[in-house]
């Protein structure tokens, strides 16, 4: 038995060696490969919390809100915007610390953060909870990872990704209500109205910062009537178009003077309709 | 001092020495030479007796130099000279006392291996594991085989008590030594629950933020013992601080000497019980005589050890190369409570008795009844014979325990008792929250772009695993508990290296008494579940 053992013991021994030397010999390639799955799937999570809490101000493409915040999706612009305030250190650590501490006063004067009748408002608010906000070290890093993943499409992937075209002979659908609701739900979601008014019918439009919208359609009428007004609405319809187009006609009382004044530009004559019908339905 | 006549005498002296050398027999100084610094090392074995010993050969001196080891050496004075032999056959002990002590070293081992690259507050404890998987050679190696390391020694400890428990070895002369085994059946269920914590990931603070509420259900001190586990209302860096001191320095003490104590019963005091059949049994004479005769520790049971001990090593290497992963989940969240939450595997039958009553009772007064109850078997059990037919009632309570033990386990299965709604479940298991899932599983390539209706879609002629996997969600939106169900896959790019995945479920609403709920238009409102998530080009999640 024991010389069995011994025997039995030596072969496992070396048995064990060559294991540990594959291991050994796979190592460095195995460390590569796993940093390389970590830093991935970081990026998928910042994703999430870019959506989660950036999309009222950057919209859900990262494409940006004009008067709002700026667009975050091309990683050359913001390579460029470092360097243009003089930022020392790598795209890595300004975008860290940008979102970690946010900003006091804006850059861009086109953006909110320049809210010229409100000098005193934060520009963007600190994220980090060291500093108030709601996210951790580990959850700011893992957003600026996937903002620096920003880069153009390749033409042969932008050739791939492109939407269908619909088959000849297939008809597009007629337009219904519901689907001019949808258009509407959809602009007033990726515009970031719902970061700042509350809607029972838009799911997340919990914002507090302008007046609550439910209702509108009734009240717009008594507002108009109102010798408080100060614009130049004479119906509802007008009333609700003239408070998206131009903002600072008339500000409802109690509440800031700091809506984004470029929606007339940016909106079709569609869109802008098919806002108006659904706010007025409210 | 050195005179001119020394020098003179110096070639002389110097023709002296080398003629004595030469005269001297070489060979035989270098044996004599080897031999005494062999019985240095060996604490008395020369070279002549390690060949005996390698050979199976009896020794060849008088006295026996083989015994001597065992006073002249610290290690193996804590060894006994000889067993008697039934005591060692395999059947009888199964070697679990040996393999519980055996895992607890390499859990000291790689334990302090992986201290070395940790350290344990919020903000670094995860960041430090995935730089241990990332950038630490041989660091997945030294984590993997410390929780299989940690596992195992669990299930060690409990089959050496079942074993014990079984042969009624824990009767007379040994009730205290099955005592300080009950003790260090704890201690291991808390040193491998004190570890969990240690990587701050979504698994580690769940299960333990519901271990410590349990310790909260103690009567009158339950919240001082949470507050002082936790070191503030909810586990966070005080909590982590003190489990990590708990893992790595006062549970490991007390474990070590606690086994001191164990083994010092065992081997000193006792010895290891013999089978009950040749204490107590009917046996031929001859047969008992041989079955008590004496077995030298060296050579016999010391190269089993040896050969055990690089098995069992080698087994583990093996084990965690080919299928053993320790489990990693996403950071430590206080504001996102998983899905499927459970303990470890180890406690799953404390959660299942947590489900069947009040926490105090199930969580707390009960376990404490079982431990009490375990603790005092030897004290209670007044039956003297060991021999199995002489012991149906116990026999008979300790496999109704274990059955006992397996349903409650089950029951503390995340599946069992605990509803999750429909469409949530259906795509928990498509893409669970932690974990890869067989959607993830297709990886960055298989996943197509576009849009994906649960009313519109159809199999096509050469299905591949996408398409198959649709065709899965189909079925089961369509069969869910819901009212008019569908389901959408909506699936873009965001990045050139990004793909972004919407999944939603969507259904019409009932009330109470499952009429359709209809919105001031008229038309019937529709509930949905939706979860958005990326898959990124490297990720890797094809390989898992």
């Amino acid at each position: 038995m024991v010389r069995l053992q011994i025997a039995l013991g030596v072969i496992i021994t070396v048995v064990g060696l060559i294991v540990v030397a594959w291991i050994a010999l796979n190592e460095d390639a195995n460390l590569a490969r796993r940093d390389q799955e970590i830093l991935a799937r970081r990026i998928e999570r910042g994703a999430v919390l870019f959506e989660q809490n950036c999309y009222t101000c950057h919209g859900f493409n990262a494409q940006g809100v004009p008067g709002l915040g700026p667009p975050l999706n091309d990683r050359e612009m913001l390579e460029q915007r470092a360097k243009e305030v003089g930022w020392p250190g790598s795209l890595y650590t300004y975008l860290v610390r940008t979102i970690a501490a946010g900003r006091i006063v804006s850059t861009r004067p086109e953006y909110l953060g320049g809210k010229a009748s409100d000098p005193n408002a934060m520009a963007m608010p600190p994220w980090s909870e060291e500093y108030g906000g709601p996210l951790r070290p580990a959850d700011i890093e893992d957003i600026a990872l996937f903002l620096q993943n920003f880069e153009e499409f390749p033409p042969e992937l932008l050739a791939e990704i492109a939407t269908p075209v619909p088959e000849e002979g297939e008809q597009p659908p007629e337009q219904g209500e519901a689907d001019v609701d949808a258009v509407a739900i959809d602009l007033f979601t990726q515009l970031g109205c719902l970061g700042c008014h509350a809607l029972a019918t838009v799911p997340g439009a919990v914002g507090t910062v302008g007046p609550a919208l439910d209702g509108l359609g009734e009240r717009a009428a008594s507002i108009i009537a109102d010798p408080a007004y100060t614009g130049n609405a004479t119906t509802p319809e007008e009333y609700i178009r003239e408070s998206i187009v131009d903002p600072s006609v008339f500000v409802v009382a109690g509440y800031p003077d700091v809506m984004p004044k470029g929606f007339g530009d940016q909106l079709s004559e569609e869109q802008l309709d098919a806002l108006v019908q659904f706010l007025m339905k409210q | 001092m050195l005179g001119l006549q020394d020098l003179r005498n110096l070639p002389r002296d110097f023709e002296r020495k080398v003629r004595e050398l030469l005269n001297q027999d070489l060979e035989e100084v270098v044996r004599e030479r080897l031999d005494n610094r062999v019985r240095t090392i060996t604490a008395g074995l020369d070279l002549e007796e390690l060949r005996a010993i390698f050979r199976g050969d009896g020794p060849t001196e008088k006295p026996n130099p083989r015994w001597k080891v065992h006073t002249t050496s610290f290690l193996f004075h804590i060894r006994p000279r000889y067993y008697q032999r039934a005591s060692t056959w395999f059947t009888h002990t199964f070697r679990l006392g040996w393999l519980s002590t055996y895992l607890f070293f390499i859990e000291l081992i790689t334990g302090i291996i992986l201290m070395v690259y940790y350290a344990p507050t919020p903000n670094t404890a995860y960041r430090d594991m995935l730089n241990i998987l990332s950038n630490v050679r041989f660091g997945l190696l030294m984590r993997d085989l410390h929780r299989l390391g940690a596992e195992l020694m669990v299930i060690a400890v409990f089959l050496h008590m079942v074993r014990v428990y079984f042969t009624g070895s824990y009767k007379k002369p040994r009730e205290f030594t099955w005592l300080t085994g009950v003790v260090l059946l704890g201690i291991t269920l808390f040193l491998s629950f004190s570890g969990y914590l240690l990587p701050w990931d979504q698994l580690a603070y769940w299960a333990v933020t519901i271990g410590t509420s349990m310790a909260d259900k103690t009567p009158l001190i339950g919240r001082e013992v949470n507050l002082l586990l936790r070191g503030a209302p909810d586990i966070g860096a005080g909590g982590l601080l003190r489990f990590y001191l708990l893992h790595v320095l006062f549970l490991p003490l007390l474990a070590i000497l606690f086994i001191s104590v164990h083994y010092y019963k065992v081997s000193r005091e006792h010895g290891i019980s013999l089978p009950a059949v040749v204490e107590e049994g009917e046996m031929d004479e001859d047969r008992r005589r041989w079955a008590k005769e004496r077995i030298d520790f060296i050579p016999d049971l010391l190269t089993h050890e040896l050969f055990l001990s690089v098995l069992v090593l080698v087994a583990m290497v093996i084990a965690v190369t080919v299928w053993f992963d320790a489990p990693l989940e996403s950071q430590a969240n206080p504001q996102v409570t998983p899905l499927d939450t459970k303990a470890p595997w180890y406690f799953l039958w404390l959660q299942g008795m947590l489900k069947l009553g009040d926490p105090t009772l199930m969580g707390v007064i009960l376990p404490g009844i079982i431990v009490a109850f375990l603790a005092a078997i030897p004290y209670i059990d007044n039956n003297p014979s060991r021999l199995a037919k002489n012991r149906p009632v116990a026999l008979s309570l300790g496999v109704l325990g274990i059955i006992v033990l397996i349903i409650l386990s089950y029951m503390g299965t995340p599946q069992w008792g605990i509803e999750t709604p429909p469409a949530v479940r259906i795509i928990q298991d498509l893409v669970p929250q932690e974990g890869v899932g067989p959607f993830r599983k297709l990886g960055y390539e298989k996943i197509k772009l576009g849009t994906f209706e649960t009313d519109t879609f159809t199999l096509p002629e050469n299905p591949d695993e996408f398409d198959i996997l649709f065709a899965e969600f189909q079925e089961r939106v369509r069969n869910a508990p819901l009212a008019s169900p569908q389901g959408v896959w909506e699936i873009d790019m965001l990045q050139p290296t990004l793909k972004r995945v919407k999944m939603r479920i969507t259904w019409t609403k009932l009330d109470e008494n499952g009429n359709v709920l209809l919105d001031e238009q008229g038309q019937p409102v529709r509930d949905k579940y939706e979860k958005v998530f990326f898959v990124h080009e490297d990720s890797g999640y094809e390989y898992e």
